[in-house]
Formats: structure tokens, C-alpha cells, sequence
């Protein structure tokens, strides 16, 4: 095993302990997303259309919401656990956020996601694995791409 | 400008091969699991107590009473560590010592590369000093601690760019602060500092520090595609910074735990300490650095 820990582009000025991290403007790819709170502090998902046009959504925001809309409307009609993926989805949102914000999610009217779309096949497992989940909706290299037949 | 990356030091310490550029980046590479430091790449040095800034939240609690510390004696415990390695220079305020310019001469003479760390505040003051202190390539970095949002004069940034780095403390000042300086021309380097509840930082921490703090924890992000950003372990963990990163990402970019490649130095008091916040139980009187960094490690 070999390892390379870097220091880039300057040098160690801190006299109260260390620079431990140093993170660069052009290398921030693999760097995961947040969530910012609204004026209310509030951390609000909105309720996208995941139709059959083929997209591809690389922002954390419409992955949440496609996350949100999956529970209320697919979850739901499996009769699974809702409210225990639901738990899942909002705390693993506000951990990625750093505080523990209230999260609006889609309400009832508005978002859907065409049954095209979901591939004939859940995404339960992201609910089971909070690691997985987050990665998904905050790493800007997780894609979500919808389509039809 | 484009400038090449010249090494300036390279050297085997214990487990680690450590390269030291002219741009300041400095990797540790290993070849073994849980890999130990012989000595310290980096050391924290205090050399006087001496402050006439009233920073209220001064975790050195530095003072016009403050007193200097030995450099002659300092010296021969820097002497018995190799060359390449860093120390970071501060105080109180270290322009005020009266013999800085014969230690960063006798720093340079044995190989060690000096960075300092000065108050905002001092600026205009020492103007002719910092610019000997970089005409004379006395100093690589100069961290700049950050009083007021501000700009900074021109002759600081015209000719010691690529070297400043401001410092900034979470919670003393907010993310906007930083966005302001970066508005205002400041160099593109930040540092950010945890809050320490320490020195004068224990009254001074109150619901706005609080506040700032948990909005530095909810905004941090939107730093990152703005400038060069670097934390202390402090700030990595009150800003709960490594939610951000893969576990890969974050073992190439993370320097190691306090103490583990770094040590402090308080030669006022002459002791050295794991860190400048570390209890006065944890410190010792100068003796030996390498005995004391093998005592402590083995």
C-alpha cells in the first residue's frame, strides 16, 4: 500500500495547530454537495416531474425529490416501510446539511415520477444503506437519468 | 505567471518520505500501515507573549506584558532536528521580538524553512520589516490574522502574493467575511481556524460565536469553488467538514491528527506542548525534542 498526503499550495503559516486539509478550487470533483436552508431556515425539496423524456440530473436537489416522490408514490402502493424510509431520506438530508433543519418535502400535488422512469426495479437498497442514499444525492458524479421505453 | 515547483527539501522521516516545494505543497507518502513520524515536520512556535492588540478572543491571551522568549536557547533545540522542515512562527506578536531577524537568519541557516503568522493590526506598523522579511526570503508563508474585513495595502499583496494566507476563525468572523475579502482583492489563500475556548476565547465565546459557528457548519460549502481553502483539526471538526469527502479523497487530502507529524513550542515559558490548546499538564520543560517526540509516541 502506498499513500501520498497532500498539502497544496502553501505553506504551514498556522501557529495555533495545523493546516490539515488543504482543498482546491480545480480538484472538486469527487467533493460531495449540501443543501442550503430558505429564509425560513428551512430546507425545502421541490416537487420535480421525473417524466418520460430522457434527462439526466446531477444536482442534489432533484435527486432528493426524486427520493421523496418514490416513497410517497411507489413505496406507498409496495406497502412497505414509508414512514421508516421517509425517517431515512430526511436524516440523512440533514446530516449532509450539518444541522438538524426541518425538510419540506413535495407535498401530495406536486412532482411525479412515470412509472417508466423507475425501471421496473426499486431503489429500496439506498433506503436501507444510508451511505449509499447519500452518495447518490449529493455526489455530483451520481447521476439519475429518466427515460422512457 | 505560471512558475515551475521546485523541490526545496526532501527527506525520510521515520515512516514517511516528505517533499517540500516552492509553491509551499508538502506530501508525506508511505509505503506502511499506520506509518509514524520520527520528528516533527512541522513545528508551532511561540516566541513572545507580547501583543498590544486587544483581540478579545486571543487564545494566547498575549498582552503588553507579554514577554519574549530566548531565542538563543530556542535555537539549540531546533538544532538537533534535520533540515527541510517547517516552523510556524507566532505569538503574541513576533514583529515585536527583538531578535526575529537574527533567529530567522539562524532558522535559515540550519536548513529550517520560517513561516509567520501576523496580526492585521500590525501591518501598516512593520511594513518595512515584512518586506525585509520577504526580500530577503527570510519567511515562505505569511499568515495574515484577520481583524478587520478590510482590504489589505497593496504593498502587501503586490509583492508577497503567492506567500499570504489569511486566517480567519470560525465563529469570530462568518462566511461572509470571507467572501467580502475575497471581493475586495484579498489573497486567494484562507485559512480557517476552529473557535479554541481557550485564553481569552472563553469569554469571548457567546451566542453570536454559537450562531456563527453552526452557520459556518451550514455554509462552508460554498467556499470550496472559491478560493484555496485549508482547515486546522479544530475547524475540521467543528465545521464537521469530513461529511464532504470519500473516505479515499479524504486519506489524500487529510495531514494527520495534531501531534502526529506537528508539535508546539512556547519558548516564553520554554516547554513544549502537543499544541498550543494543549492543558498545562501536557506540557514539558525543553529537555530534548527528539527524546520528547519519542516518548510520546513509542
Amino acid at each position: 500500500m502506498n499513500t501520498i498526503q497532500t498539502r497544496h499550495n502553501l505553506f504551514e503559516t498556522n501557529s495555533s495547530s495545523t493546516h490539515s486539509i488543504t482543498i482546491i478550487e480545480s480538484k472538486l470533483g469527487d467533493v460531495l454537495e449540501t443543501l442550503y436552508p430558505n429564509k425560513d431556515n428551512k430546507i425545502v425539496i421541490g416537487g420535480y416531474d421525473f417524466g418520460l423524456s430522457v434527462h439526466e440530473y446531477y444536482g442534489a436537489e432533484a435527486k432528493a425529490s426524486y427520493c421523496a416522490i418514490y416513497i410517497r408514490d411507489w413505496i406507498q402502493k409496495k406497502e412497505k416501510d414509508k414512514d421508516r424510509y421517509l425517517s431515512v431520506l430526511i436524516k440523512t438530508i440533514q446530516d449532509q446539511v450539518g444541522a438538524p433543519l426541518e425538510v419540506v418535502l413535495p407535498s401530495e400535488n406536486t412532482g411525479y415520477i412515470d412509472h417508466q422512469s423507475v425501471e421496473n426495479r426499486d431503489i429500496d437498497y439506498l433506503f436501507e444503506v444510508p451511505e449509499l442514499l447519500r452518495e447518490f444525492i449529493f455526489n455530483p458524479k451520481s447521476v439519475l437519468v429518466t427515460k422512457g421505453d | 505567471m505560471i512558475t515551475e515547483d521546485i523541490v526545496l527539501a526532501s527527506y525520510v522521516n521515520g515512516d514517511f518520505k516528505c517533499t517540500l516545494y516552492s509553491s509551499g505543497t508538502f506530501t508525506k507518502e508511505s509505503s506502511v500501515v499506520n506509518p509514524k513520524a520520527a520528528f516533527p515536520s512541522s513545528i508551532d512556535v511561540k516566541i513572545t507573549n507580547y501583543c498590544n492588540m486587544p483581540c478579545a478572543y486571543c487564545h494566547e491571551d498575549s498582552t503588553t506584558k507579554g514577554r519574549h522568549g530566548d531565542i538563543s536557547l530556542l535555537l539549540d533545540q531546533l538544532a538537533i532536528l534535520p533540515e527541510g522542515i517547517e516552523l510556524a512562527i507566532g505569538g503574541g506578536n513576533p514583529l515585536a521580538h527583538p531578535n526575529l531577524l537574527q533567529f530567522l537568519y539562524a532558522v535559515k541557516q540550519q536548513g529550517k524553512y520560517a513561516n509567520i503568522t501576523i496580526n492585521q493590526g500590525h501591518l501598516t506598523q512593520y511594513r518595512s520589516l515584512i518586506q525585509e522579511l520577504v526580500v530577503n526570503d527570510l519567511v515562505k508563508g505569511i499568515g495574515v490574522s484577520i481583524v478587520n474585513v478590510a482590504s489589505l495595502p497593496t504593498w502587501l499583496t503586490s509583492t508577497a502574493q503567492e506567500r499570504v494566507v489569511l486566517h480567519m476563525i470560525a465563529g469570530v468572523h462568518t462566511v461572509k467575511d470571507v467572501l467580502t475579502m475575497l471581493e475586495l482583492g484579498a489573497p486567494r489563500k484562507i485559512l480557517v481556524l476552529g473557535y479554541k475556548t481557550f485564553g481569552r476565547g472563553i469569554t469571548y465565546f457567546d451566542k453570536t460565536v454559537e450562531d456563527n459557528l453552526q452557520s459556518w457548519i451550514i455554509y462552508v460549502r460554498s467556499l470550496f469553488d472559491k478560493c484555496l481553502l485549508s482547515f486546522d483539526n479544530l475547524g475540521i471538526e467543528q465545521l464537521k467538514l469530513k461529511r464532504f469527502f470519500s473516505e479515499e479523497m479524504w486519506n489524500k487530502l487529510y495531514m494527520g491528527d495534531d501531534f502526529t507529524h506537528s508539535m508546539y513550542i512556547d519558548a516564553v515559558e520554554m516547554q513544549y506542548a502537543p499544541t498550543s490548546r494543549s492543558s498545562t499538564d501536557q506540557r514539558v520543560n525543553y529537555s530534548n525534542i527528539i527524546d520528547y517526540w519519542n516518548s510520546a509516541h513509542n
